[in-house]
């Protein structure tokens, strides 16, 4: 596929995708059909939604999704207490052949969890006969995945991680092993690192977030409820992709293995962030479940129009590109002198500025007798906090560089 | 006021933009798309400002409508996608056309950077367009996505048709009008001839000997209709010489219209309105609108009628104008009576019946008559060959704008009669192009990615 003559081709694990952007693991890949009118829309690949062993009891629990909203922004994030698919290995290694032979240029992923070394290594097994480009191993599950106390993820136990990930690694003959974590850790670095040591080839981060998305306070119920009672749902959305990127970018710097990325993207914006912080390909649930497969489209055309105007030829010059950028606190300047300035043409008075810089600043903006924010250059220490108020764009930061520090 | 002025237009800024593109509820098979003539993509168009994507809000647009801007600001859009938003339910309907417009501005201001050469092949069948206004301009545009050569035929000096000699600077800018259309005649395969006009400087044969496979015609119609009574007196004003006066003077080094202080426009279209309104602003202290309909019947939009009330116009409405005649010291006696309507909804001359008793005389030292307009007479020579109704209008299947002559296509107001929209005439431009496209053995572009743009357009 060819976007306005951009070439959008990524390689992830030795694996060629048209461009960056897959469906994760979640609802909109737990159907055949679903995962061809994906394919048919033009996603590039799709990781079907975990399966396990024939037997495995999947008890799903209705109603399962909550969100939050932000003002009259709905799913600002997206909770869910699903678990893995009901669908077990013999029924998603007829998906597996069944999109292999229907769309050979398209990626087709499996996402497996199992319980004991044999289930794990009968799955990675039986899909790589199915035809699966690459297997996923869900170590994240937010409602419990095999960790090592019940509701504990696998991938919050270092010894778990690498133990589980080298049984799927030696069973897997042909696929690149992925291995999907949580962000829910102390140290995402010592998790990259036990992955690295149990021999898997990839990393897919991150997985939803343990979270309480709220309470029906009248009643107590916290949500989603299932009868007055609810758990702790896994998060997901545009709320979430901050910690996705922080996640991201201590991997990439830390651990040379390859990294899909997801948790939180929505736009092709957010999706070169996932790039720039070291991921290779992106993968897509809630804003896909938000507003349908042909989200595509927009993502597509953003990243061509993007690399046009930037001038960028390959998706692959993006990846990473941002880490050296990335340093501790102690490594930033500290001789910069920034101060706030007004667009007049832009304000509309409201001086939300004043307000927040009042109690949440310097007490640096003044507002004068026609309502326009004054900026009070002795007091501005350019912490930038109005800048982040403004509904109208109309203040920036003057940035200059200082002869001392101030 | 918040606002970006681009070549000449006031515009959204992009905080307002993304604001607004946040209130639209990306309703499925949304009824805004189904209520634009030129079926735009609404939903997909906002979505993409709301996913920080201009470029792509505006080539989603213009896949059906290459006048993306020029429509989002002078569409009736209460009439259209934004009568049908259903967020009317909420009281708040999405202000679509200024997202539309913004779109279009946001890719002048930002032009695309890359230059990629493309463009139709040497070998491409070669289409004359005649007529560089909505219609000419939409079929060109379908003609060259679809590989075919074009050369666009225009009578006037510059492109725009209505767009550039009627509609008054100070609704359309003319600064925006060649913003928005200049970079789809720059495009490789696209050949503009000004100043050349069928039936004064060529005919349909020349076209078709000079090895044109095909022929859109999108001639407009130029000539004002008359009324009986009032057009033949002398000094009476026709709307569309004066509008074209106005447009001249302040878009291309014209003298300026004359209008005395009492001004009398007839007729209740946007035609009407924007007669008053350059009227206003060319000197005239009194501005009266003498019109069949009521303000809720006149064709002409609310905002329109709004925006006139408010600079100065006032409006004598379901009356008609029975004589006129020449008083002393050069001004007009004008004499009028209240109608009714003998059926009730059909606003049209023939339904109107007279009230007696409600007759009253008006005084104006101006008469602009604007009740339509009608085919040049050197056009309706020029095509004497095909089938026109009895107005004089070009007759076509409404699917692909075929007329009666292999080969020769049609539509805008040349075929489908004056008063109606810009964004119909570019409908029925671009349907004809992919009609006369597919004539000629084209294929329309296909695919979610095909480019809108053909590769090398840069502005």
């Amino acid at each position: 596929m060819k976007a306005y003559g951009m070439d959008l081709s990524v390689n992830f694990c030795g694996i060629r995708f048209e461009h960056p952007f897959l469906l994760s693991a979640a609802p909109p890949t737990d159907d055949l059909d679903m995962v061809r009118r994906a394919f048919d829309a033009g996603w590039a690949g799709a990781v079907l939604k975990t399966t396990s062993v024939e037997g495995t009891p999947v008890p799903l629990k209705y109603p399962m999704i909550s969100s939050t909203d932000l003002g009259p922004q709905r799913v600002a994030s997206l909770g869910n207490i699903d678990l893995i698919s009901e669908h077990h290995i013999d029924v998603v290694e007829r998906r597996v052949e069944a999109l292999k032979r229907e769309y050979p240029d398209h990626v087709v992923a499996a996402s497996i969890m199992g319980s004991r070394q044999e289930d794990w290594q009968t799955l990675v097994q039986r899909l790589e006969a199915a035809g699966a480009d690459f297997i996923e191993c869900s170590f994240s599950c937010p409602q419990g995945s095999m960790g090592e106390r019940p509701g504990a993820m696998l991938a919050q136990s270092l010894a778990a991680t690498e133990r589980v990930a080298g049984w799927v690694k030696a069973a897997a003959r042909r696929c690149p092993v992925v291995i999907k974590i949580t962000p829910q850790v102390t140290d995402i670095v010592e998790v990259a690192q036990a992955v690295q040591r149990g021999g898997a080839d990839a990393i897919c981060a991150s997985n939803t977030i343990p979270s309480l998305p709220g309470f029906d306070v009248a009643t107590r119920t916290p949500s989603p409820g299932l009868d007055g009672k609810s758990t702790y749902s896994g998060l997901s959305g545009p709320a979430i992709k901050p910690i996705t990127l922080r996640t991201i970018a201590e991997i990439a710097r830390a651990v040379p293995l390859p990294i899909t990325g997801t948790g939180g993207p929505t736009t092709w914006k957010d999706a070169v962030e996932f790039l720039l912080v070291g991921a290779r390909t992106v993968q897509f649930a809630t804003a896909v479940m938000h507003h349908g497969f042909d989200l595509v489209e927009d993502l597509v055309d953003g990243l061509a129009f993007f690399m046009e105007d930037a001038g960028i030829e390959h998706v692959s010059d993006l990846v990473g590109a941002a880490l050296p950028r990335l340093r501790g606190h102690e490594d930033l300047p500290g001789d910069l002198r920034a101060r706030s300035e007004v667009t007049e043409a832009l304000c509309v008075r409201c001086d939300l500025c004043h307000v927040a810089c009042r109690d949440g600043g310097h007490g640096a903006i003044q507002v004068d007798s026609d309502r326009l924010p004054r900026i009070d250059e002795e007091r501005c220490v350019g912490c930038g906090l109005c800048v982040r108020v403004c509904p109208t764009g109309a203040l920036h930061l003057k940035v200059e560089r200082c002869a001392q520090p101030s | 006021m918040v606002q970006q002025v681009v070549a000449g237009l006031s515009c959204l800024v992009p905080a307002q933009a993304v604001a607004e593109a946040h209130r639209c509820l990306m309703c499925h098979d949304a009824p805004c798309t189904a209520a634009c003539p030129a079926g735009v993509d609404v939903m997909h168009f906002i979505r993409a400002l709301r996913f920080d994507n201009p470029r792509r809000a505006l080539e989603v647009i213009r896949r059906t409508n290459v006048l993306a801007g020029i429509c989002g600001a002078v569409c009736p859009k209460e009439r259209l996608c934004e009568g049908a938003c259903l967020r009317n339910a909420l009281r708040d309907p999405i202000r679509i056309g200024a997202l539309q417009t913004f779109a279009a501005a946001h890719e002048m201001a930002h032009p695309r950077r890359a230059a990629r050469a493309g463009g139709p092949s040497s070998d491409a069948p070669a289409v004359a367009v005649v007529g560089a206004g909505p219609a000419g301009l939409a079929a060109t545009d379908a003609l060259v996505r679809c590989g075919a050569r074009v050369t666009v035929f225009e009578a006037r000096e510059a492109p725009g048709g209505m767009l550039a000699y009627g509609v008054p600077e100070a609704r359309m800018p003319y600064a925006f009008v060649n913003a928005e259309v200049s970079p789809l005649l720059a495009r490789p395969g696209v050949e503009l001839t000004p100043g050349r006009a069928l039936g004064r400087d060529f005919s349909l044969d020349d076209l078709f000997s000079r090895g044109f496979r095909a022929v859109f015609l999108g001639v407009g119609l130029w000539k004002a209709a008359r009324l009986a009574g009032v057009s033949e007196v002398p000094g009476v004003l026709h709307a569309l010489p004066f509008l074209e006066a106005a447009a001249r003077h302040a878009r291309f080094h014209g003298p300026p219209p004359a209008v005395g202080p009492r001004c009398l426009v007839i007729g209740g279209g946007s035609v009407a309105l924007d007669s008053a309104e350059v009227a206003l602003r060319s000197g005239a202290r009194e501005v009266e609108v003498v019109c069949l309909e009521n303000t809720d019947e006149m064709p002409a939009t609310r905002e329109d009628i709004a925006g006139a009330w408010q600079r100065g116009a006032r409006f004598f409405n379901r009356r008609r104008v029975t004589r006129l005649q020449r008083g002393p010291d050069a001004f007009f006696l004008i004499e009028t009576i209240g109608i009714r309507w003998k059926e009730p909804g059909r606003f049209v001359p023939d339904n109107a019946e007279d009230l007696p008793g409600t007759e009253a005389r008006l005084v104006a030292d101006t008469v602009i008559v604007a009740i339509g307009q009608a085919p040049d007479p050197d056009v309706v020579r020029a095509l004497s060959g095909l089938k026109r109704d009895a107005r004089g209008l070009v007759q076509v299947d409404p699917e692909t704008g075929a007329t009666s002559v292999a080969g020769v296509f049609a539509g805008g107001d040349c075929a489908s009669g004056c008063g109606r929209t810009v964004v119909a005439s570019v409908a029925e431009g671009r349907r004809a192009g992919l009609a006369i496209a597919a004539h000629l053995g084209l294929r329309p572009p296909t695919g979610p990615y095909e480019p809108a743009l053909p590769r090398g357009v840069v502005s």
